[in-house]
């Protein structure tokens, strides 16, 4: 998605302003931003019987690659708005793809501070079968990501989690290690001036 | 009017004075039938989705909770073949190549709010602004963005009906699916 239009990105900049003032944290004169964050996880691990992931949820024990945050709440000041989830199987000897197959119907749940802002949402939605609100192509079936119609926002100090339920228990050999990104407008913290 | 505007308005002539302090959300919801081999078949999407189980649906029952809503954005069938047969979400087959011509008509509170739009032909050629993009045409199955949203209120019945010219085999997967923005329950405040 390149060049945006102003008034689409200063959508993001009001719902997040407002959201926060709501919260009681004062976001203002916070420094502008964009933000991309991401965890990682191998969801083919053995013996695997579940179906449920949780990402973010613990990414303060991971480590760099894994991840670019290190909690699953934003600092004081910071915070930002979920425009766009990209999921990707970064699995690098046998990537299975995401699209155009049953694991497609993975369904994506996003809960901000107790509260489900997006429910059971498949990767359908996302691109290849459906592409309801298209991103640029893919260059490959490995990764999907769609761009929300309403703009989420995660004020500061707020715990938020992404849950993916998959159709079936994957098997080891499927080769599915799933990152989640979110990429949206942000806040950093900025006590004194801004750019 | 936007689609925010919509559902906003569409609730509160129902009544539903609270929805404008709902979550705002992006929705995609699915139900899916067994193939029907034979020519001309008809099929209906929705009703009878409580006996259906993940992940041949992602919803319940065909009316939104207390608080929930979607304003319809976009239909689209698509089929999954040999769906029986997998046995690894990663192996499933590709989605088959959709059929021919599909008539469609949604209903919302016992109305016909689309009447018998042509999915099928109309977007395999992936020409025009409303064809929803598929990966590899025609893998992916049909549909189009409609030119006005229409509105699901909480609480209302509503499903979809298709005629379909092509016989589908049984031990595929006819699906439909639904979307746009929605609203979800949320008693405090929204993100």
């Amino acid at each position: 998605m390149q060049n945006l239009p102003f008034a689409a990105q200063q959508e993001q900049v009001n719902k997040f302003l407002e959201a926060t003032r709501m919260l009681g944290a004062q976001m203002d004169s916070m420094q502008g931003t964009t933000r991309i964050i991401y965890d990682t996880q191998d969801i083919t691990t053995a013996p695997n019987t579940t179906t449920s992931y949780d990402f973010f949820s613990a990414v303060s024990s991971k480590t760099f690659p894994a991840a670019n945050i290190t909690d699953n709440r934003f600092e004081p000041g910071e915070g930002m708005v979920i425009k766009e989830i990209i999921i990707a199987n970064i699995q690098t000897t046998t990537p299975a793809p995401v699209i155009n197959t049953l694991l497609g119907a993975t369904l994506v749940n996003v809960l901000i501070g107790n509260n489900r802002v997006i429910k059971d949402l498949p990767l359908w939605a996302f691109g290849g079968l459906t592409a309801i609100n298209n991103l640029n192509p893919a260059n490959n079936t490995a990764l999907t990501g769609i761009r929300l119609l309403t703009n989420l926002v995660i004020p500061p100090q707020v715990q938020f989690v992404c849950n993916l339920r998959v159709p079936q228990s994957p098997l080891a050999a499927a080769g599915i290690t799933f990152r989640v990104y979110f990429k949206g407008y942000g806040k950093l913290f900025n006590p004194r001036n801004n750019y | 009017m936007n689609v925010a505007q919509q559902i906003v308005g569409v609730n509160e002539r129902l009544g539903n004075f609270a929805v404008p302090q709902m979550q705002g959300t992006t929705r995609y919801i699915y139900d899916a039938q067994d193939g029907v081999a034979a020519v001309n078949s008809g099929y209906s999407f929705f009703q009878g989705v409580s006996n259906r189980v993940y992940p041949l649906a992602n919803i319940n029952q065909n009316r939104f909770e207390a608080g929930e809503s979607l304003a319809v954005q976009g239909i689209q069938l698509f089929t999954i073949a040999t769906y029986g047969s997998a046995t690894n979400s990663s192996a499933i087959a590709v989605p088959g190549a959709f059929p021919t011509t599909a008539v469609v008509n949604l209903f919302i509170g016992n109305q016909r709010v689309l009447k018998n739009i042509e999915l099928g032909v109309y977007s395999l050629s992936s020409l025009g602004k409303s064809i929803v993009p598929t990966a590899t045409v025609p893998q992916g199955g049909c549909g189009i963005f409609l030119e006005t949203p229409i509105v699901i209120p909480p609480q209302v019945e509503f499903f979809v009906t298709a005629q379909i010219s092509a016989s589908i085999a049984a031990t595929s997967k006819v699906f439909c699916a639904l979307w746009g923005t929605g609203t979800l329950l949320n008693p405090k405040e929204t993100y």
